[in-house]
């Protein structure tokens, strides 16, 4: 019981202590503050039973069920490939072709800008005189493997010889049919020539 | 219910259009779809061309594949003036505007791969080093 | 003996199918709750696609971590499978072979075992992550564990019964609308208990390493799986046994049992293509102080119910 006593006088004699020390305290006493913590909630009775109500009634999850359930009945925005296909633009980049005039000759002449503009060197070019003069390549050869299909070697081509085709259903089982050759390439030239030109003729005016 | 109403009449229309309950199954075996339209064209490998504007866009062109290849169809089958029809990069099917014929214009072939036909890469240059030939004594 | 043994094996395929059936449903309802179709492409509108999907992963190549626990690693998938199908000897048919006396019980009992699966092929895979994966998805199911077997309790005390069948050909009205937040709570605890999509930690594929499962391929994965989709079922089987009434219809007895497992096979679907994951501490939180005592305050709800009536 002393002990008890002894232990309340020190412990009113520390408040009394810090009471007369206040004043010549350097520190200043803090008169406001900033709460950076989130508020406490409210624990007023008609916040906690709306609060309850809210987290019993899963309101907004039973509305989200609501528009998974309505998702369900809506037509599905699938296409059935390739039965149906998707639109494509005129100026669609795909297969690579070289084309040839209406005459039958062939277009390129061995200018070798495409192979200079390629960012990914997949064209090689070699170039002779042809027997009756004219310059003509001798191996245009894409690798279409490493080809990332910009678009810079048909907006090089002064002749509009090397163009990317519309076709993209080439995909092969190996690797080496991908790496195309200037026959390779003038047969795709001549098998789709009629949509080349239908959509180079959809486009020019924005040429 | 005048909406059910008319997806009943669609019902109708396709199975009409496959040509009986036989024919739209077998239809719906192959493509996993019954729809109907008009007939724009065929091309000369047999491939049937539709369109129905009913469907929205992407699904209101659509290829039956020609008979004679069955189940392997493939949408490299598809010749170069359809292509462009099929994938509303025009709106005229080559019925009605016919793409100009060049002489050395070759035939569509579909794509090729892993048959004996395949394409296979050859040099179009000759060889600059050629192998040493023993002079002849 | 060799008839009920016939009964036993044609119950359990019977599971086998309906689980391989789940799985297509569940990959169109998905489909079709993203505007899209599911797998519509093998054979006609890609009904086959589950038994596909089996042959498929029953002929691959089985592969084995170098490291692994060769026989727990093996023999762990298998387990969870069996287990799985364990329950299903307790299908309260409406002329049933066998009458098990403590059928609730067990119940608990496969389900708790449940984990060890998990466990064993998590710990035998010898990776880091799959032993995370394994930790996090025990944490969860033997966390909600408890309060599934509390709130089960409740039920339990209600129905005054162990007996499954006795159960479902006396209970004429049902739990859920004499108590439907211990319903609700219950539904919640067995996506739970099933690791499906609110609280699919123990395989999110896209941001945690998949899970217990990382080390598994081919068959063994395929197994794992079956055990998930028949866990799956079983849930919504005692979800509608214990908590929905059956109405004795003569010979079509079975029928409403088997339509409300459906839709609540059907639910978890749905619950799945329209909830995102939940945070871990979030999911812990709700089982250790939500779920836990409201189902603690519902037991003595009910027990109080019971006295009164």
């Amino acid at each position: 019981m002393a002990a008890l006593r002894l232990y309340s006088v020190g412990k009113a004699a520390h408040t009394v202590l810090n009471h007369a020390a206040r004043p010549v305290a350097i520190a200043a006493s803090r008169t406001f503050w900033k709460q950076v913590s989130p508020p406490d909630p409210s624990y007023e009775w008609r916040d906690m039973t709306d609060k309850a109500a809210n987290t019993i009634f899963i309101l907004e999850i039973c509305k989200g069920l609501g528009i998974t359930l309505s998702m369900l009945f809506k037509e599905p925005a699938t296409l059935n490939y390739p039965f149906e296909k998707g639109p494509l633009s005129p100026r669609f980049r795909g297969e690579h072709c070289l084309r040839r005039y209406p005459s039958g000759e062939e277009r390129c002449i061995a200018c070798k800008l495409c192979e200079a503009i390629c960012p990914a060197q997949a064209i090689t070019i070699e170039a002779e005189p042809r027997a009756d003069g004219s310059r003509r390549t001798t191996r245009y050869d894409i690798d279409m493997t490493k080809c990332i299909f910009c678009g810079f070697c048909q907006e090089a081509c002064p002749v509009d010889a090397i163009v990317e085709g519309p076709n993209f259903e080439y995909s092969t089982e190996t690797h080496e049919e991908l790496l195309y050759n200037k026959e390779k390439l003038l047969d795709n030239g001549d098998r789709w020539e009629p949509e080349i030109a239908a959509n180079l003729q959809a486009d020019y005016l924005y040429r | 219910m005048s909406v059910y109403l008319e997806k009943l009449r669609h019902f109708r229309l396709a199975i009409k259009q496959h040509g009986g309950i036989i024919g739209a199954y077998l239809n719906f075996y192959r493509t996993d779809e019954l729809k109907w339209g008009d007939l724009i064209g065929e091309d000369k490998f047999g491939n049937k061309y539709f369109q129905n504007r009913h469907y929205f866009i992407g699904r209101s062109r659509w290829v039956q594949y020609s008979d004679a290849v069955g189940m392997d169809y493939d949408g490299s089958q598809i010749p170069p003036e359809w292509h462009r029809w099929l994938h509303y990069i025009g709106d005229e099917p080559p019925t009605t505007a016919p793409p100009v014929k060049r002489s050395w214009m070759v035939d569509h072939k579909p794509n090729l791969t892993g048959t004996p036909e395949q394409y296979v890469p050859y040099s179009t240059v000759k060889p600059k080093i050629t192998a040493w030939e023993p002079p002849k004594a | 003996m060799m008839h009920l043994l016939i009964c036993i094996l044609i119950n359990y395929l019977l599971v086998m199918v309906a689980m391989a059936f789940f799985t297509l449903l569940e990959r169109k309802v998905l489909g079709y709750i993203q505007i899209r179709k599911g797998p519509n492409k093998v054979s006609l509108m890609g009904l086959p696609q589950p038994f596909a999907d089996v042959i498929k992963l029953f002929t691959k190549e089985v592969s084995f971590p170098s490291s692994s626990n060769l026989y727990p690693f093996i023999f762990s998938p298998m387990m969870g499978l069996a287990l799985a199908l364990l329950f299903w000897s307790l299908y309260p048919y409406s002329s049933p072979l066998f009458f098990p006396m403590y059928g609730a019980l067990l119940f608990l009992c496969i389900s708790s075992l449940n984990v060890y699966a998990t466990l064993i092929a998590g710990w035998a895979s010898n990776s880091k992550y799959a032993l995370l994966g394994a930790i996090r998805s025990i944490a969860q199911t033997i966390s909600y564990e408890v309060s599934m077997a509390l709130i089960l309790l409740s039920a339990l005390i209600i129905l005054l019964s162990f007996n499954l069948i006795l159960m479902t050909s006396s209970q004429w009205s049902s739990i859920s609308l004499l108590l439907p937040p211990l319903f609700m709570i219950w539904f919640i605890t067995t996506l739970a208990e099933t690791n499906r999509t609110p609280f699919d930690l123990s395989e999110g594929e896209s941001e945690l390493v998949s899970g217990f499962n990382v080390e598994f391929s081919a068959g063994s994965f395929a197994l794992i799986f079956m055990a998930e989709y028949t866990n799956i079922l079983t849930m919504s089987l005692f979800t509608s046994v214990f908590f929905f009434g059956m109405i004795p219809l003569g010979i079509f007895t079975d029928i409403p049992l088997v339509l409300k497992t459906m839709f609540f096979a059907f639910l978890f679907i749905w619950v799945r293509g329209t909830l995102p994951r939940m945070r871990y501490d979030k999911l812990m939180n709700l089982a250790w102080k939500s779920f836990l005592p409201l189902s603690l305050s519902m037991m003595i709800l009910s027990t109080s119910l019971i006295i009164i009536i």
